[in-house]
């Protein structure tokens, strides 16, 4: 499970490889994401040729509009929870930097429009630094 | 500019950085999804973007198979494939390596502290990808109002199923708009 959430990559398709590994190796991971993207994957973009079909029509746009806006809430209760989790395992000076991690990231890539990968590749080694320096705090005060 | 090699091209060199910039999930990548498809190479505009991700967000399987109607809508369906195989492969090779390694490393310090510190990153890069879905000019506060009371809603009933939001913000929306 850790394995999948710490790889970049999306969610349910990680954990597709982890468990297609699991049961039948490189053969069993192969199966298991093609099965999990190549039908919905075909789905969807024949969703969006019907939708082509219809785009001029403004009530549909309306609609899905108002999905999207209901799609990025989804996407802003998920980062809430991650946050909570976070915080809740983490205390005091780690927590802020954390915190601070996180708003500037989404500064960046956010309003400002810094190029994505470029921005988790300069956090990356300073969040990872505080995850350590926390669990050695931790680690220290267990011992002392 | 369908079946122009060059777009195909395009299409690796966006998607390929994009999936391993994806910390926390498809959504950490959706701003700049949107960048690059409107902006940098005008593959279709800001509505088109949004009405795209409404779509896959609604259709079933994974969120991140906007990847591939982004590829599709660059060059049809050869661009769909190409899309597809340059965002999903990379992590999955990623993963495969990280399990054969893991079977030493399990439960390391390393592994734990990889995971805390990227997390935030993650957190910050899935907010950029609402606001870059809120931005455009004819979304207005009713957009934003939505997002947040969904949000609200989805940490206070998580039993409810995501498409029940999904419908909800779609009936509000054709209200409000048709």
């Amino acid at each position: 499970m850790a394995v999948a959430r710490i790889v970049p990559g999306v969610n349910a398709v990680n954990l597709a490889v982890l468990i297609g590994y699991r049961v039948r190796g490189a053969a069993g991971a192969i199966a298991a994401v093609l099965g999990l993207l190549v039908g919905p994957g075909i789905g969807v973009v024949l969703l969006a040729m019907a939708y082509e079909a219809g785009a001029g029509t403004p009530a549909l746009h309306a609609a899905l509009k108002g999905a999207a806006a209901a799609s990025a809430g989804l996407i802003l209760a998920v980062a809430f929870q991650s946050g909570r989790q976070l915080l809740g395992r983490t205390r005091g000076q780690g927590a802020a930097g954390f915190a601070v991690i996180a708003a500037v990231t989404f500064l960046q890539a956010g309003p400002l429009g810094f190029p994505t990968l470029g921005v988790v590749l300069g956090f990356a080694p300073l969040g990872i630094l505080i995850a350590f320096v926390m669990a050695r705090g931790r680690r220290d005060r267990g011992r002392g | 500019l369908k079946d122009d090699p060059g777009t195909l091209l395009a299409l690796v060199a966006v998607f390929v950085p994009l999936s391993l910039a994806s910390i926390g999930g498809g959504p950490a990548v959706l701003s700049e999804m949107q960048h690059q498809a409107v902006l940098v190479h005008g593959w279709m505009t800001e509505r088109e973007f949004g009405d795209l991700f409404a779509i896959s967000r609604a259709a079933p399987g994974p969120g991140a198979l906007l990847a591939t109607l982004v590829g599709w809508k660059a060059a049809g369906w050869p661009g769909a494939l190409v899309a597809s195989v340059a965002f999903f492969a990379p992590p999955c090779l990623l993963v495969y390596g990280a399990l054969h390694l893991s079977r030493r490393a399990h439960g390391s310090p390393w592994r734990r502290g990889i995971e805390a510190g990227l997390a935030p990153i993650g957190i910050g890069l899935m907010c950029a990808g609402s606001y870059a879905v809120l931005k455009p000019d004819d979304t207005g506060p009713l957009g934003w109002t939505l997002a947040a009371a969904v949000a609200a809603g989805r940490l206070w009933r998580p039993g409810l199923s995501p498409l029940a939001w999904l419908g909800l913000g779609a009936g509000l929306g054709a209200l409000a708009g048709g």
